[in-house]
Formats: structure tokens, sequence, C-alpha cells
């Protein structure tokens, strides 16, 4: 299997909603601040429960905040 | 600073003191071979762990998350790191078990015993090696998932 990264546009969704604070989506969704900032930067990649709590704060769907790339393929979308 | 941080440097520091202590009593004066058959030495070192495990369990208690705060306290990661902390703690308690045994095999072979102090500090100190080897490795995890993080 190729290796694989979890991308996400969770900065430019939060500065679409009026610059929402990491804070404030952080208790939305159900999570730490810290980890907001983690998946921001590409460190942290969320279960599948939290990354849909997350769509669900923007009123977005999975795959526009979340894709998946890998090495061969590029972004798969 | 998450409860999992919190937690984990409370209890390298609490069971690092603890352990320091005990190891104190326990090589005191006539040392390991006479630990079982001082009585207040043993009453000591009973003292100390039941003084460590107080405070682990007020440290808990005060650690917790308090019902009615608005913010999340704990959340899935702080799960998986400490869940990682407690799987990779095992083998080295497994190690640390067996490399006390082994140091003592060879210390006592010529004499034919083990010394039956020895069997106290191997009880005690297997419950320092999990404690500390855990919040070490958590607050290692912790760092490196977080070391840019601004909070």
């Amino acid at each position: 299997m190729a290796k694989a990264e979890i991308r996400n546009k969770i900065r430019r969704y939060r500065f679409n909603a009026g610059e929402m604070t990491q804070e404030e989506l952080a208790n939305r969704a159900g999570c730490t601040r810290q980890t907001i900032i983690l998946m921001e930067q590409s460190r942290y990649v969320p279960s599948l429960a939290l990354a849909f709590c997350i769509a669900r704060v923007f009123k977005a769907g999975i795959e526009d905040i979340f894709e998946y790339v890998d090495e061969e393929n590029g972004a798969d979308l | 600073m998450t409860q999992t941080r919190k937690r984990a440097a409370f209890t390298f520091l609490i069971w690092g003191m603890v352990m320091t202590a005990f190891s104190i009593i326990f090589f005191y004066g006539a040392g390991p071979e006479r630990y079982a058959l001082e009585k207040w030495r043993r009453l000591a070192g009973a003292g100390i762990i039941a003084c460590g495990y107080f405070s682990y369990g007020l440290m808990l208690f005060l650690t917790r998350i308090r019902t009615g705060n608005h913010a999340v306290g704990r959340d899935e990661r702080d799960e998986e790191i400490q869940n990682h902390a407690n799987a990779s703690a095992f083998p080295f308690v497994l190690v640390y078990v067996f490399a006390l045994s082994i140091i003592l095999w060879e210390k006592y072979q010529g004499i034919g015993f083990v010394p039956v102090g020895w069997m106290w500090f191997m009880a005690y100190s297997t419950s320092f090696a999990a404690f500390i080897s855990s919040s070490v490795i958590a607050l290692i995890l912790e760092f490196k998932a977080s070391a840019h993080g601004q909070g």
C-alpha cells in the first residue's frame, strides 16, 4: 500500500466561518483545542467520528474538508 | 495544559519521589539483607507507598474533568496517547522484572538464596516502574504531538 496522508482545510473553513476560533471549533466538535491545532498542522489525523463532527460544524461534506493523498496518485478527489 | 499532560507530569513527580524515599529506606543502614527483619523499616516503606497511592488518588481527583466546564478537557487524542503509553510501558515492566531477577541471581548465586527483603523491593518497585514508565512515555508522546501547538 502506498504511503498516504490525510490533508485538511480546517484553517480555511474557520476563516470562511467568520474567523471562528480554534476554541469554538473544538467545543462544537467535541475535542480539545490542542487537537485542532495539531490537525491544522497536519500532525494529527482525527478519527472518522471526529472528522464527521468537524464537517458538521462547518455544514460541509467530510470530503470537502479532508482529502486522502497518496504518493502515487496525489490528491484522491 | 491538557489533562493528559498534567496527569503524566504529576504521576512522574509523585512516583519519582516515592521511589526515591523508598530506596533510601530500603538501602539504609544494614541494607536489603536486614530489611525484612527490621520492623520500623518495613513500616516506613509501607507508609511511603501508602502516601504515594493516596497522593496519586488525590491527584486524579483534583485533575478530573469538572462537569459544567464548557471546554472539552479530554478527547480521542488524549485517549490514544494514554493507551499507547500504557501499552508501551507493559514490555518495559516485563524487562525490568526480568533484569532485576537476573541481577539478584547473579549477586546471590554464590550463597544459594536471595534475602527475602528483596521480595518487598521487587513488589514495590514494579509499581514504580509501571507508573513512571507510563507517565514518561505519555509525556514524550504528548510533547511530540504538540511541540508547536499554542496550548
